[in-house]
């Protein structure tokens, strides 16, 4: 059954579509995703090497975590004074997943690996619509491989840290808006795999009483590089064809932003926990999207384009009621505050203040196994902008996500 | 346990089936035509309003003439579908009638230009627009083969040529009148008028316009700039007298709007800042310094000492009332100046003829008409409550550039992505900003809700 599962998993594609803020996509596991992907301040299971690896000292067994999204997103564009929708993206089903193995050595010592994707977008917007010569299509993959130690301290008290290390790869195609004769149009296509990069994810967990946990979490930010990525050029006319050389690579550079998470947990009862978390999310490292090429490439040397983003709070909160001892109901709601400012909407990641709603159930169908399911519906603020200072795509852009997801849980 | 993955991938299929369903909307304002009526839509102007570009009037250019593309936008807001233009035969172009260079007692009709990779006069090969064919002697077998392939009335009467008393003058479309010395009819019109004796205005009013575009008057200054300021004031190409255009503009709106049709007025274009008259430089004559020192001397010999010249870049010499002097930063060297530059030595050891440079007077001349007509045009879209599309500031906009959706447009030749290979008229892309122009004015004059074209939709110069 396992080894079915993993299969399946290594046979998707490793996608998300941008769906938190930015390009982040906070699906770290599916318990979680159930209860508005809250988690800092409670022992979340395997999955706390993401969400704090400080709880992961108070799992108190070992165990493995399986889990996946089916990420559905839809982004509808609607150019200025159009009178209506203009483009509609046709992304591709995106596949985000986690796994986790915690390995409990002693009463104070744990250790675990967690392998996790929450970077990443895949937008299609197409040839034909007004924004091609920006954008037809991006995806952008990055994943986390992060060996982790927790202790505890005290038995109310621990500690954890893991290292990322990351590796991730870009392609972005766009048009050119330069014409042959039978009308057609020029395309551009970079695509590059990231030099591995490395990164940590730190947090203290701390178990005030019985009924209440506190947690802090900070993962660190990693800049992805891109070395001699391949720039390809298709149906250039000849007469252009100078400005378009063959066989030019290209340089990028981008941040995976730095998240400091606050959290509370808290027990009213033996059936219940709720859970709140704050998350800042240093945004601030992406200044710009700047591609430097080894040739010229329409006559300059490198191609740069604003992005400016605002460091940005999410709020979430969450809950889990027992229904019965093996029955597990979850719901949560988050808002995530958008880090792009007026002005610089780009169809790539064309954010907005995001709400996310969610639901879980979770069942134990045996002291051993357990399942858990989610489901996120993730409805971004329709936002106008002019775009002028991203050189981005002016219009409204409203985005909406659906995103079923199931995990197995693994206890040894 | 495999039972329950059963069901479940089961229930993930159908809430994926249910989900593809379940897209995002954009709540827009619903489109509405405002206080305007655009059942039946009338286009009246020149060249640009028939859709000539890259030299000549053809198919594919009159497809993509702003009124087209108004038209498909003024649909959505009660406009008729069924939009007439005189649509030239597939594969035939026909450019502005000119003198045979060899033999100037025929009168040619040049084809449409396109770019062609090959050797310049010089053998430098390069981007060229070269003519895509022979020209073909205006005769009346070949005004037969330029016959529109669908049945009129026409809702664009855009006639090439024509400027504003042409709209207003009854047998301007007489096929008698083009073979007359001087012609007094436009092959153009010929091709699709009602009838011999008719006239543009007349032919608009016989279909009770609700509403219509009127774009007229570059050609009352613009024969006069192409001429190079030559003409004299008694010439037909002399610019229209300021007060006889109040009057013809005052006249063809008055029929216009005598049946209750509402309407857009554009303005006219600053002329000058088009890529015919922008390409060269004043300062064109680059010289080595052993050419200087040779052209210099050169000049002195006949006595014309005060013409000097120097390594680099020198301004061009130009022919005024037979005197040779060098032309001003202020003044423009017409585009078809090009080939007798680079080759012929024009400019250099042999001035530019008047012809090819419009002087300060003369571009004092142009610019006081221009500003005339418009106040006319103004006074008369104010006084009769119309639409005023305000494209010289727009012409002047474009002059310094801007970009749209990802795509730099200025006035470039060629690669400015509004003008066509002719440096006067509009590419299909530029046309359809112009569109845009004219649906902004529209929909503010009238409170309307004509959406925007998506002109990237439509092409710009198409490379080989």
């Amino acid at each position: 059954m396992k080894s079915k599962i993993l299969a399946l998993l290594g046979s998707a594609l490793i996608s998300g579509t941008a769906m938190a803020g930015g390009y982040q996509v906070n699906l770290a596991g599916q318990r979680q995703i159930g209860m508005g992907h809250t988690g800092t301040g409670l022992v979340t299971g395997t999955s706390s090497i993401f969400f704090n690896p400080g709880a992961m000292s108070h799992l108190g067994y070992s165990g493995v975590t399986i889990g996946g999204s089916a990420l559905v997103s839809k982004i509808a564009h609607s150019a200025p004074e159009s009178g209506g929708v203009t483009a509609r993206t046709d992304n591709p089903l995106g596949t985000p997943f986690q796994v986790y193995g915690v390995y409990n050595i002693n009463e104070k010592f744990s250790a675990g690996l967690g392998v996790y994707t929450p970077f990443g977008s895949t937008v299609d917007w197409g040839n034909e619509w007004s924004g091609r010569y920006g954008l037809n299509q991006l995806k952008l993959q990055a994943i986390y491989v992060q060996p982790t130690v927790s202790y505890a301290i005290t038995d109310k008290l621990g500690i954890g840290i893991g290292l990322s290390y990351v590796v991730g790869s870009v392609n972005l195609q766009r048009s050119v808006p330069v014409q042959n004769q039978d009308g057609t149009e020029g395309g551009l296509e970079l695509d590059g795999s990231a030099e591995s990069a490395f990164g940590f994810n730190a947090g203290i967990f701390f178990q005030a009483t019985e009924k209440l946990s506190i947690g802090v979490n900070y993962r660190s930010k990693v800049d992805l590089k891109v070395e001699g990525g391949d720039v390809m050029f298709s149906n250039i006319p000849a007469a252009a064809r100078g400005n378009f050389p063959d066989g030019t690579t290209f340089n990028a550079e981008l941040p995976m932003p730095s998240t400091l998470s606050v959290g509370i947990g808290f027990k009213p009862n033996e059936r219940l926990t709720l859970a709140a978390d704050v998350s800042h999310v240093g945004w601030d490292a992406y200044e710009k999207l700047r591609f430097d090429f080894s040739q010229n490439v329409a006559g300059s040397p490198f191609s740069e384009a604003s992005r400016n983003y605002e460091n940005a709070f999410i709020y979430r909160i969450g809950g889990e009621y027992m229904a019965t001892d093996a029955l597990a109901l979850r719901a949560g709601a988050y808002l995530d505050k958008t880090p792009v400012q007026d002005g610089y909407l780009t169809p790539e990641t064309p954010d907005s203040d995001s709400r996310g709603l969610s639901a879980g159930i979770g069942y134990s169908v045996s002291e051993n196994f357990s399942i858990d399911a989610s489901f996120l519906y993730i409805n971004k603020k329709e936002r106008t902008d002019a775009a002028n200072l991203s050189n981005g795509v002016p219009g409204t852009f409203k985005s909406v996500a659906y995103i079923p997801g199931i995990g197995l849980n693994f206890k040894f | 346990m495999k039972k329950f993955f059963y069901k479940s991938s089961v229930l993930a299929l159908m809430a994926g089936m249910f989900l593809t369903s379940c897209d995002p909307e954009i709540d827009a304002p619903a489109a509405s035509s405002g206080e305007a009526d655009f059942s039946t839509y009338v286009a009246l102007g020149n060249s640009l309003t028939a859709g000539f570009a890259d030299g000549a009037l053809y198919r594919e250019g009159q497809q993509a003439s702003y009124p087209a593309i108004l038209a498909k936008q003024f649909e959505q807001v009660g406009g008729n579908s069924d939009f007439r233009q005189p649509l030239m035969p597939e594969g035939v172009s026909a450019g502005s009638p000119r003198s045979n260079p060899s033999n100037p007692s025929i009168v040619e009709v040049p084809q449409k230009r396109v770019l062609r990779i090959q050797p310049d006069c010089r053998g430098d090969v390069g981007l060229a627009p070269v003519e895509a064919g022979n020209a073909a002697a205006l005769t009346p077998a070949f005004l037969g083969q330029l016959a529109p392939t669908v049945q009129g009335p026409y809702n664009n009467l855009g006639v090439p040529g024509a400027k504003s008393f042409h709209l207003l003058a009854p047998g301007y479309g007489n096929p008698a009148g083009l073979m007359t010395q001087p012609a007094t009819a436009n092959p153009f019109f010929a091709r699709f008028a009602s009838s011999p004796n008719t006239s543009v205005v007349a032919d608009a009013m016989a279909q009770n316009p609700t509403f219509f575009t009127l774009w007229i008057g570059n050609n009352d200054v613009l024969g006069y700039a192409l001429a190079g300021g030559t003409p004299s004031p008694t010439s037909s190409d002399y610019p229209t007298n300021k007060d006889m255009f109040t009057a013809y503009i005052a006249g063809i709106v008055n029929q216009l709007t005598s049946k209750g049709a509402k309407g857009a007025l554009g303005n006219i274009p600053d002329v000058t800042k088009i890529p015919f008259f922008t390409t060269i430089p004043y300062n064109a004559l680059v010289l080595s310094a052993e050419q200087a020192a040779q052209l210099t001397a050169g000049y002195a010999a006949k006595g014309l000492g005060h013409l000097t010249f120097q390594a680099g870049a020198n301004a061009l010499v130009v022919l005024e009332d037979g005197i040779p002097r060098k032309a001003t930063p202020n003044e423009l060297i017409l585009l078809p100046a090009s080939d007798f530059i680079k080759c012929q030595g024009g400019g250099s050891s042999t001035p530019l003829p008047d012809q090819l440079v419009l002087s300060e007077a003369e571009l004092a001349i142009i610019k006081d008409h221009t500003n005339s007509y418009n106040a006319s045009i103004k006074a008369v879209a104010d006084a009769k409550g119309l639409a005023h599309g305000d494209f010289n500031a727009y012409l002047s906009r474009l002059s310094t550039g801007f970009a749209q959706n990802g795509v730099a447009y200025n006035s470039a030749f060629v690669t400015g992505n509004i003008f066509s290979l002719d440096g006067i008229h509009f590419t299909p892309r530029g046309a359809a900003l112009v569109a845009n122009e004219f649906i902004n004015v529209i929909n503010t004059k009238y409170g309307a809700r004509i959406p925007k074209v998506d002109e990237t939709q439509y092409k710009t110069v198409a490379l080989p």
